[in-house]
């Protein structure tokens, strides 16, 4: 892998040849050549009675929530049937949640694993594995758990930013370096491990994240899943960006801008960060759903 | 032109903000309404921050940052309110704190009530409220008071904690920079005044205006900077603001070397006939967003970006040189 990431300026994003330059980036070129056409899904479940008084979590319509979206991510007919198209009772499945500001709900990883013990993986193979690398290397599988949030070195702080310590250096994933930060997902103590992806977007922070201001964030209600990470980032994005077109009455665009999103794809591989490829499957809540 | 300047402020005292940390102490209630404040706070240095708070630390360190008090009050059956103080090495590293979002409600902490302070075009607030945050600056303490969930009796207790962490301490004035930015430009930009940061790091700078994934600029700890936006007045046609940034290095050399960089990285069109090391240099050229320019004086580098025409690119760097011949005459 190259260590370079290209200095992007603000007028390569003017100029719209933000892509070229990443894709100009060394490890990107072998790949490019043989891509074909590609297409992802992403599975959007609101419902407006997830959060009640006080922002509190209702357990039993968050469970309907995660059923709802786990078997349509896996196109199964059953729950259990879902979580075991995606785990073997055999796999040490890794919960990698966002451990604090802004935190994963408790109740949603709570909800993942009771389903996951109820699908036959015996509880002794769950393990919460965010941390170092020695997290990931113990798991066979993983579930990436992050909760959606605007982040104000990254633009966007969700799916690609909670691996960040699988590398082993965070801080070289901080400032400038932030782009690569898909390179963590090709690590081989993670590559492959991923088999979904569930994003809390319970209740969203679409400005100042990662340290949570409540005038940007918003009962969204939604859970967000998919197989394919940058697609459920980009997905992710596009709602962070509508709330804050709604919030301003005008673009207000993320800055910095999610670098990570695009280079995901163009520099790392990892998925589609292009909407036009995305088919998003929603249910439930349809109001202000922003995608 | 230049309005409503009130030039430069009184200097500033040599070592202001270098207190002893038992000195600038707040004493907060040990109860506000029903929450019990809890027996001893956490201290947090610049070395442990980012594990207190991996991802925003960098916010914090970008300023000169000296120290984190983490305080929590809990109450039966509602939310816990956190405070966090932030121990600044400079009422101006505070106040640009507080700068990067003017947003929320103008909140008056002292009894007169001056402190609100939205009446005059040069007086910015030193408290904003909104949906259970409370933000302030007090000479070199920036806090935030949080209740996640709002309700009538966390906001009163919310702005109780404010008061008190804010009584007693000076009424410390904006910085410098940010007082000399022009009020309005010929021939109709107004500086918009909930749009003015002042910072130090390329990293507050991007998330405010984006600019390039490095640090082009070479900003740092030893620099300080304002930008600003500058809205048309023009009615009917929505038009993008103009940015002012105004950075204040070091030494003239560290300015040089500053601009270079920017040169070759943002203007590299520029690079070959950029002039080695002059005293001083002006330059406006177009680009694909509008006119940038941008003109070095002394220790201070002015730029201007997404300018309209080249003549109000010019406006723009006349003020700023204005603003560094300022800087230049009152250097401590």
């Amino acid at each position: 892998m190259s260590d370079e990431i290209t200095i992007l300026t603000r007028r390569d994003f003017v100029r719209g040849s933000v892509a070229g330059a990443l894709a100009a980036s060394l490890p990107a070129l072998a790949w490019q050549q043989k891509r074909g056409p590609r297409s992802s899904t992403v599975v959007l479940v609101r419902n407006q009675k997830a959060l009640g008084t006080g922002n509190s979590v209702d357990v039993a319509v968050l469970k309907q929530m995660l059923t709802d979206t786990v078997t349509r991510v896996a196109k199964a007919s059953s729950e259990r049937e879902a979580w075991r198209s995606l785990f073997k009772p055999e796999d040490i499945v890794g919960l990698v949640a966002t451990p604090h500001l802004n935190p994963t709900h408790k109740e949603l990883v709570e909800a993942v694993r009771a389903a996951l013990k109820e699908a036959g993986i015996p509880v002794g193979n769950l393990r919460s594995a965010q941390g170092g690398p020695d997290q990931a290397r113990a798991c066979t599988s993983l579930i990436a758990l992050p909760a959606l949030k605007a982040h104000w070195l990254t633009g966007l702080g969700t799916v690609l930013k909670n691996y960040i310590t699988y590398s082993g250096s965070p801080s070289s994933y901080h400032d400038q370096n932030n782009a690569k930060l898909g390179e963590i997902w090709n690590m081989p103590h993670v590559k492959g491990k991923t088999r979904l992806v569930l994003v809390d977007a319970l209740r969203p922070l679409c400005d100042k994240g990662p340290q949570p201001d409540p005038r940007y964030m918003w009962n969204y209600c939604g859970l967000i899943a998919g197989t394919d990470p940058v697609a459920v980032e980009t997905v992710c994005l596009k709602i962070i960006e509508e709330k804050r077109r709604a919030i301003r009455g005008e673009p207000w665009p993320l800055s910095p801008p999610p670098l990570c999103v695009a280079a995901a794809d163009l520099t790392y591989n990892l998925g589609t960060s292009k909407l036009s490829e995305i088919k998003i499957e929603r249910f439930g809540w349809e109001q202000d759903s922003l995608v | 032109m230049h309005q409503g300047h009130p030039g430069p402020g009184p200097a500033r005292q040599p070592g202001a903000g270098r207190r002893d940390p038992a000195e600038s102490s707040v004493r907060l209630p040990a109860t506000v309404g029903s929450w019990r404040l809890k027996d001893q706070p956490r201290i947090i240095t610049s070395k442990t921050i980012f594990d207190y708070m991996d991802g925003a630390g960098e916010l914090y360190i970008g300023y000169r940052f000296r120290q984190l008090e983490v305080h929590e009050y809990t109450s039966k059956g509602t939310e816990d309110i956190l405070v966090e103080l932030y121990w600044m090495a400079s009422s101006d590293d505070a106040f640009g704190l507080l700068s990067g979002d003017w947003g929320g409600e103008a909140i008056s902490l002292k009894p007169s009530g001056a402190a609100a302070g939205a009446s005059s075009a040069r007086v910015w607030p030193r408290a904003l409220y909104g949906a259970g945050l409370l933000r302030l600056w007090a000479d070199n303490l920036y806090a935030r008071v949080l209740s996640q969930t709002e309700t009538d009796a966390s906001r009163k207790a919310v702005l109780e904690i404010g008061r008190v962490i804010a009584a007693g301490r000076r009424d410390s004035p904006p910085p410098r920079l940010a007082l000399m930015m022009p009020g309005r430009v010929e021939p109709s930009f107004s500086l918009q005044r909930d749009r003015l940061c002042f910072l130090r790091s390329y990293l507050v700078l991007n998330s405010v205006y984006f600019l390039a994934s490095s640090n082009i600029l070479d900003l740092g700890l030893d620099a300080e900077a304002a930008i600003a936006s500058y809205k048309p007045s023009t009615q009917g046609v929505r038009k993008s603001p103009v940015r002012l940034l105004v950075i204040r290095y070091p030494s003239a050399d560290a300015g040089r070397k500053a601009l270079g960089h920017f040169i070759r990285t943002y203007l590299p069109e520029k690079k070959a006939t950029a002039p080695p090391v002059p005293g001083g240099s002006r330059e406006m050229l177009k680009i694909e967003d509008g006119w940038v320019g941008y003109s070095l004086s002394g220790s201070s580098l002015s730029l201007v970006f997404e300018c309209p025409t080249r003549e109000i690119a010019s406006n723009f760097l006349n003020q700023a040189t204005k603003i560094a011949g300022g800087m230049e005459e009152s250097h401590e």
